[in-house]
């Protein structure tokens, strides 16, 4: 459903990103694991549409993501970014009913009725979003996203999530990601950076691997993410284990 | 604590609008005689229909329009803080309207400068603060404090270079004083509204999604390159007619949308139209204030407002710092 073919990305003399071609199908969910800096979010800006490949092109559904109009790709993909204007005074439900924009008419109340319950938003309906925490912030983002996509329907929805876990406490964390499996098994594609190894192994079905603007590896998650590999990528010694250790909490 | 729903809110405000208007034509400053009402002949109907009229609905405009003006630019800019008077927007279009003063220009050509000027103003604010907008919130005030000096002082420097009868006619004007407004000059104001209103919803849901980041914008599918090109365009015709005919009368941009905002929260679709309402009437009080605290002298319009203003801008300046627009 998205096909990156080659693409790079230079900004002011300086690369980004190496070329690189990536190939995303229905219903998988892929993790993009790196070190800081290594072009995770670089990647992700360009998955979405949101800045242009210098060279290379993206196709979504099999359209050139450059000539898809701005409003129809918003209804196709949502992309949550870690950047957020955090002093509004907007409350939360008010933010929710933004994910509408797209598509031209109310929020769908159903859907909207779900997310809440899913995100355990309900009595934080009326707050401004400026007072709440980062969590709950994460939580009203996160449905917002979802939100924007569901009217599409499941087969050709594509959901990019930056730092999804950004401030969500272990329960919160777990919902998340039985809610990602929930939509993936329904056809969703996912693509998100994770800076836990272990969820990204647990849970995703494809992984990449960046480091220094490069492609490392891409692949099923478990072919991507050996214990040598990212020992490699990170400079940091890590053990694989099948099951956790004693004194080390699992969700 | 009771909060009427957002209708009731716009009718008890239209209701209120509504009355300021009616007292500011009856009332102000002296008592209509009440046979003035019934008969045709009465002297006091000239007076009515040739000064107070023109005078009330001129006002009442350009306090929509300030008020209007003050919301969509803090919204383009993401401040809370940005006033078309403070951050330099009226001032440029104050030079603009001068200038087509200083060379006696037609009265169409004045609105015209003055949209002009404001819209210099609000490209150089643009580009020169740019990487200010949306976080450092004083910072950026600092910027448009700075471009208001230099407007504010080439003015000055056009009010030496020019004879005394054209002088007094742009230091009268640039006081900000409602007795210049007649049915010329009150055509052009309506119009200018009527249009603005037609169109300016549709630029609201795209203005609140921008406020939360343009990157949230972009990624919900609004050109925002093309939104805020709009928004420059709008925000400079609405100072630009404001100015044109009054001079610079600051904090009406300021202090209506913030007391909106803390009603009814931050969604432009209800923040709007309310304070154009409130813009309207405030300034027809403070003009019926101008004109009765040192009667039969007519105070300037900018000074009332200033006088209450100025402190209220240090209090919010002070809120905004601490908690942003919550």
């Amino acid at each position: 459903m998205l096909t990156a073919n080659n693409i790079s990305r230079t900004s002011l003399g300086k690369t980004l990103l190496k070329p690189m071609s990536l190939e995303f199908t229905t219903g998988q969910m892929w993790g993009i694991v790196g070190p800081n800096g290594a072009g995770k979010s670089t990647l992700m800006n360009l998955l979405a549409g949101m800045s242009k490949p210098s060279s290379g092109d993206i196709r979504l559904n099999n359209q050139i993501m450059d000539s898809i109009a701005a409003l129809d790709l918003a209804q196709q993909r949502a992309y949550l970014s870690q950047q957020n204007n955090d002093d509004i005074s907007f409350n939360c439900e008010e933010i929710l009913n933004m994910a509408a924009y797209p598509w031209g008419k109310a929020v769908n109340e159903a859907h909207l009725q779900q997310m809440l319950e899913w995100f355990e938003l309900e009595h934080l309906k009326t707050r401004p979003y400026g007072q709440l925490s980062g969590g709950e912030r994460q939580r009203c983002n996160l449905a917002r996203s979802f939100l924007q996509i569901l009217p599409n329907g499941f087969g050709n929805s594509l959901l990019l999530l930056d730092e999804p876990l950004t401030g969500l406490d272990i329960s919160h964390q777990v919902r998340l990601f039985k809610l990602l499996k929930e939509l993936q098994s329904q056809g969703i594609t996912i693509i998100m950076v994770l800076h836990d190894v272990n969820l990204a192994l647990r849970y995703c079905s494809h992984g990449i691997l960046l480091k220094d603007s490069k492609l490392i590896k891409q692949g099923k998650v478990e072919d991507v993410l050996t214990a040598e590999r990212l020992s490699d990528t990170f400079e940091t010694e890590l053990i694989y284990s099948a099951t956790p250790t004693p004194h080390f909490y699992w969700a | 604590m009771f909060m009427p729903s957002y209708k009731n809110l716009l009718i008890i405000t239209l209701f209120l609008s509504l009355l300021v208007v009616t007292c500011s034509i009856l009332f102000a400053p002296s008592v209509l005689p009440w046979q003035a009402l019934f008969d045709p002949q009465h002297p006091w109907r000239q007076i009515v229909m040739e000064i107070r009229l023109p005078r009330t609905l001129g006002g009442f405009c350009i306090g929509a329009l300030l008020a209007a003006s003050g919301v969509l630019i803090q919204g383009l800019f993401r401040n809370p803080l940005a006033e078309p008077g403070v951050i330099g927007i009226s001032s440029g279009a104050a030079l603009g309207a001068a200038i087509a003063i200083f060379t006696q220009s037609a009265l169409w050509i004045l609105p015209i400068a003055a949209c002009i000027g404001a819209f210099v103003a609000v490209v150089v604010l643009l580009s020169i603060g740019r990487n200010l907008i949306g976080h450092q919130l004083s910072q950026f005030i600092l910027v448009g404090v700075a471009l208001n000096f230099t407007a504010t002082a080439t003015l000055g420097l056009l009010t030496y270079l020019s004879d005394e009868r054209i002088m007094r006619s742009i230091s009268f004007w640039s006081f900000g004083n409602l007795s210049a407004i007649h049915f010329a000059e009150l055509a052009i104001l309506v119009t200018g509204l009527f249009i603005l209103c037609l169109i300016m919803p549709r630029y609201l849901t795209q203005l609140n999604i921008w406020l939360i980041g343009e990157h949230h914008a972009k990624q919900l599918g609004i050109n925002t390159r093309r939104l805020t090109i709009h928004l420059v365009v709008l925000i400079s015709i609405m100072v630009g007619l404001a100015v044109a005919f009054c001079g610079v009368i600051s904090f009406i941009g300021l202090l209506v949308p913030h007391s909106v905002r803390a009603v009814v929260g931050m969604d432009t679709n209800k923040v709007l139209p309310l304070s154009m309402l409130l813009g309207g009437s405030l300034v027809l009080l403070a003009d019926w204030l101008a004109q009765v605290l040192l009667a039969p002298a007519q105070l300037p319009l900018s000074l009332i407002l200033a006088i209450g203003g100025g402190p209220l801008f240090i209090l919010l300046l002070n809120k905004v710092q601490k908690r942003g627009w919550a």
